[in-house]
């Protein structure tokens, strides 16, 4: 039947009957009809607009007929928004597009209303674990506009979590996704993926395809294959009718229209590669963005706008960062790297070194950076790895001699002999652990030391003939480290640690060796519990404030950033014995609502102050890369004063009163209420709590984004799997 | 890596008794968590969230361990339900199921192994870690920024609320000492108009 309905000239026609009422018989139940171009079916889920209010209603279409008088009718089975029934909520999680099914009994079931007063179809896709419910895929659910798993019972006023039973008259099974039926004329089922119907033809054809529709579906991105259209061609008919019918709808379709033309290019596009889940993100982003409320997108936008802005600031201005404390950093970086350059080339095992300790000379005079001693590197770190070969030899020898003559030229503190060691060694595929990091000894005492590396030298290199000798490396770092008054009780640590470390490593070494067999990258050093870690638990120590407090006027404090966020303390403090091979305190810093889900950070105490910027500055050059692909950054932690009464906002008082109540005040104990709906300070709390809420939108707005930019990043890096593996 | 799987499985299950409370006014002490929260049950422990790097504005917050999950779990729907407010008005306290990475002393996941090596610079991956670094730096300055903003919202906020308040004690101020010292009933009189408590 072909209706005008005068008041809107909007096109309908009925589609399938169902039946005829029982009472009257004038009444005729139909399955589905057409309006305004739209095809809907029962149990599809449509908008409605109410008057006057800005947010459409969402509901479930449970019954279509119409009645003797020819009016058409519909009953609507409502959804309900979160903020709709927020009271009930309570802390429960909800999914961002999450909407919740009415049932049981009672007002805000259901209605009978106007068919015309449908605005729209809307996607809404049932994720619910009944076995009845077809699991919706991936790609079904970056479409969907709304979810729902649970119902709400407006008789009783509680969310249930399964969907079982009767909900308003009609079992609970018609409220699942729609199973897949291949309807003649009627409703095209295809699967996106699946390609039912133009079998492999749009496998190799990524232009156009046929995406899924079942009555839940608004998106019809129909766009068919030639071959496809030719394969059934009343198919052809429907999806012919169905492409005017998307560009037609309603402009009061939610604004929808410029989403769905979106999405369909976009899909377009995402077609080509069904796999590329990330550009569905993409998508499913400006989805999310246009069907959120739209206080969201403005703060999303609002808060776009804020990182522009301060992307722009912080490349103009590149001291802004925050870890790098101060531009000087940066040029001790390029410093750094231009002479790491140089020394790339020295990589082959044959080469000479002078050339290479000259520039590195030249350079130490030039920077007026403070440095290490270069009579650490003396000490070949017995690393945690099976030494690998005698190509390392050479290299041991003349990395001894660079230090030599480094510390007759150059001013005590010295150095990035370490740095110099580490390209050329991991080049070798060596244990790149030649950094010695005895950085434990007081530096100040290089002039003594001039002298002990020519003595050590011979004994070294003959030493690591064969596998390290342990022994005589300690011998060396002892005796060296004899001479030296300030740190003869570090000695014996690092002795200890050596000692403990020693016998730890035979353990170790069977699994690396495999990845050692790599060139490209250097040595891959599984983080086992470093040797002191257990003295953690031995004593307690001071509170970490004044520590903190301390270690920062010392100079000892560093802020590890980067880290992962469930790493515990002792976990980052043997990150840093076995990367720098500096023994620290770690304290991880604790999460808190605001933090970010992906970066963890820890403050680490280190022993000396030379110890602190020894880190900091080898973090910056090299890259420690840990697992999952994260690299180590660190800055010299600098840790906020601490004001006597900082001020609170929020708390407010009347002065008058105050004074006058101040007596009482002191005496009273905890005060802490709920507040009623009828004062003002329950208004005020309300907008507090919308302040509230909404920093903590824009806070995970912030952070969502910041996931994807890492992720691109991540795809970059190309690791082999023992490190992929978390 | 050292903890056992019962150890992890305890830590675990203190986690989902804990509760994450924040948006605290400084001079909240320990004792007086205690209090407030210990009308939803037995409260078994209160840790403050030290802040050692923000700025020394931010509200402080604290974990909040109770006897079962089921009280913490009607603490969280309490307080999202009704604004609770501790030691002073009219700022509500929020509170959040807490999660393991809050906890300071906490035992390391079991069954993870860490692994860390350094880059050399011939390593195409090098110029990627490399970036990952900047990736992180800007991503430290943008929320960074964020918290400054929050602040700064925060802090206007309460401004106005000051502001409101003021007014409407002023205009309380004046109702009341009109009532009190007669004008209000000599004016009436004057106009014919009944002004009456009952």
């Amino acid at each position: 039947m072909e209706e005008d309905t005068p008041t809107e000239e909007l096109e309908f026609t009925w589609g399938k009957k169902k039946g005829k009422g029982g009472k009257n018989k004038d009444v005729l139940f139909y399955e589905s009809f057409t309006f305004d171009g739209e095809e809907y079916t029962l149990y599809d889920c449509v908008y409605l607009y109410k008057k006057d209010e800005p947010e459409p209603e969402i509901g479930k279409l449970i019954k279509i007929w119409e009645t003797g008088e020819k009016a058409k009718k519909v009953k609507v089975l409502w959804f309900f928004r979160p903020c709709e029934i927020s009271n009930f909520l309570g802390g429960e999680e909800i999914l961002e597009n999450e909407l919740f099914l009415a049932s049981g009994e009672g007002v805000g079931l259901a209605n009978l209303n106007p068919l015309e007063s449908i605005a729209g179809k809307c996607n809404v896709l049932c994720i619910s674990k009944h076995k009845e419910n077809p699991q919706p895929s991936d790609e079904e659910l970056q479409m969907a506009e709304f979810v729902f798993h649970r119902t709400f019972d407006v008789g009783l006023q509680k969310i249930a979590d399964k969907m079982e039973g009767i909900i308003a008259g009609i079992d609970v099974k018609f409220m699942f996704n729609k199973k897949e039926i291949q309807k003649p004329g009627g409703v095209l089922k295809v699967d996106l993926g699946k390609n039912e119907v133009c079998g492999n033809v749009i496998a190799s054809n990524e232009t156009m395809v046929l995406s899924k529709k079942n009555s839940f579906k608004e998106n019809i991105t129909l766009e068919t294959n030639e071959n496809c259209v030719d394969s059934s061609t009343q198919e052809n008919g429907d999806l012919v009718k169905h492409k005017p019918s998307l560009v037609e709808k309603p402009a009061s379709g939610v604004g929808l229209n410029s989403s769905d033309t979106n999405k369909m290019n976009e899909k377009l596009e995402h077609v080509s590669n069904p796999m590329a889940l990330l550009r569905f993100e993409v998508k499913s982003d400006e989805g999310e963005v246009k069907h959120g409320k739209v206080h969201a997108r403005q703060v999303e936008e609002e808060e776009k706008v804020k990182f522009t802005k301060d992307n722009i600031d912080s490349d103009n201005r590149p001291t802004k960062k925050a870890k790098l404390d101060t531009g000087k950093i940066r040029e001790r970086i390029h410093v750094e790297v231009e002479r790491k350059k140089k020394f790339t080339s020295v990589c082959d095992p044959k080469v000479k070194n002078d050339a290479s300790i000259e520039v590195g000379n030249d350079k130490n005079k030039s920077s007026d950076l403070k440095h290490r001693s270069d009579t650490k590197v003396l000490y070949p770190k017995v690393s945690d790895e099976v030494d690998h070969g005698q190509s390392k030899k050479p290299k041991l020898d003349t990395s001894i001699e660079v230090p030599n003559d480094k510390s007759k030229s150059s001013d005590p503190k010295c150095v990035n002999a370490t740095k110099v060691l580490s390209p050329t060694m991991s080049a070798l595929d060596d244990i790149s652990k030649l950094k010695s990091a005895k950085d434990s000894l007081g530096t100040n005492n290089s002039p003594l030391k001039k002298m002990k590396p020519d003595d050590k030298a011979t004994t070294i290199s003959n030493g690591n003939d064969g596998n390290l000798p342990k022994a005589s490396q300690r011998k060396v770092k002892h005796d060296c480290r004899g001479t030296d008054k300030e740190s003869c009780k570090k000695i014996n640590l690092n002795e200890k640690a050596m000692a403990l470390s020693d016998g730890k490593l035979p353990k170790v070494p069977p699994t690396q060796s495999q990845s050692m067999a790599d060139k490209v990258d250097g040595l891959v050093v599984e983080v086992t519990r470093h040797p002191n870690g257990d003295r953690r638990t031995w004593f307690k120590g001071f509170p970490w404030e004044d520590r903190i407090q301390n270690a920062h006027e010392q100079g000892t404090l560093v802020l590890l950033q980067n880290l992962d966020p469930a790493y515990t303390s002792a976990q980052v403090e043997d990150i840093v014995w076995h990367g720098i091979k500096e023994s620290c305190t770690a304290k991880m810093i604790q999460r808190t609502a605001n933090s970010s889900p992906h970066y963890g950070q820890a403050l680490v105490i280190l022993k000396t102050r030379e110890a602190a910027q020894k880190v900091v500055r080898e973090l910056d050059e090299g890259c420690l890369l840990m697992s999952n692909g994260r690299p180590l950054v660190g800055s010299i932690g600098t840790p906020c004063s601490s004001e006597r009464k900082p001020p609170f906002f929020g708390h407010l008082t009347i002065e008058k009163l105050w004074h006058q109540n101040a007596r009482e005040m002191k005496e009273a104990i905890s005060t802490s209420h709920c507040s009623q709906p009828n004062t003002i300070e329950y208004n005020m709390a309300m907008e507090w709590c919308l302040q509230q809420e909404g920093s903590d939108l824009f806070w995970k707005n912030l952070y969502k984004q910041q996931g994807k930019e890492l992720r691109q990043l991540k795809a970059k890096l190309k690791l082999k799997d023992a490190l992929k593996a978390k | 890596m050292g903890t056992s799987e019962a150890e992890y499985a305890a830590f675990e299950e203190k986690v989902k008794r804990t509760v994450y409370l924040d948006n605290i006014s400084p001079q909240v002490t320990e004792s007086v968590m205690r209090t407030a929260l210990s009308q939803f049950g037995n409260v078994k422990s209160v840790q403050f969230i030290p802040n050692y790097l923000e700025s020394r504005n931010i509200p402080h917050c604290a974990l909040v361990e109770m006897e079962n999950p089921k009280q913490a779990s009607v603490i969280v729907k309490e307080i999202a339900e009704f604004p609770f407010m501790i030691l002073g008005m009219p700022r509500p306290v929020r509170a959040r199921p807490a999660v393991a990475n809050m906890f300071d002393e906490r035992p390391a996941m079991p069954g993870r192994q860490i692994q860390c090596h350094w880059l050399e610079p011939e390593d195409p991956n090098f110029e990627v870690a490399k970036k990952l670094k900047e990736l992180h730096g800007r991503h430290t300055a943008e929320a960074a920024f964020l918290l400054k903003k929050q602040l700064e919202e925060e802090e206007k906020l309460a401004k106005m609320q000051n502001e409101t308040l003021k007014a409407n004690y002023k205009k309380y101020e004046m109702v009341d000492s009109v009532m009190s010292d007669g004008t209000a009933r000599r004016l009436a009189r004057r106009y014919n108009i009944r002004v009456s408590d009952d």
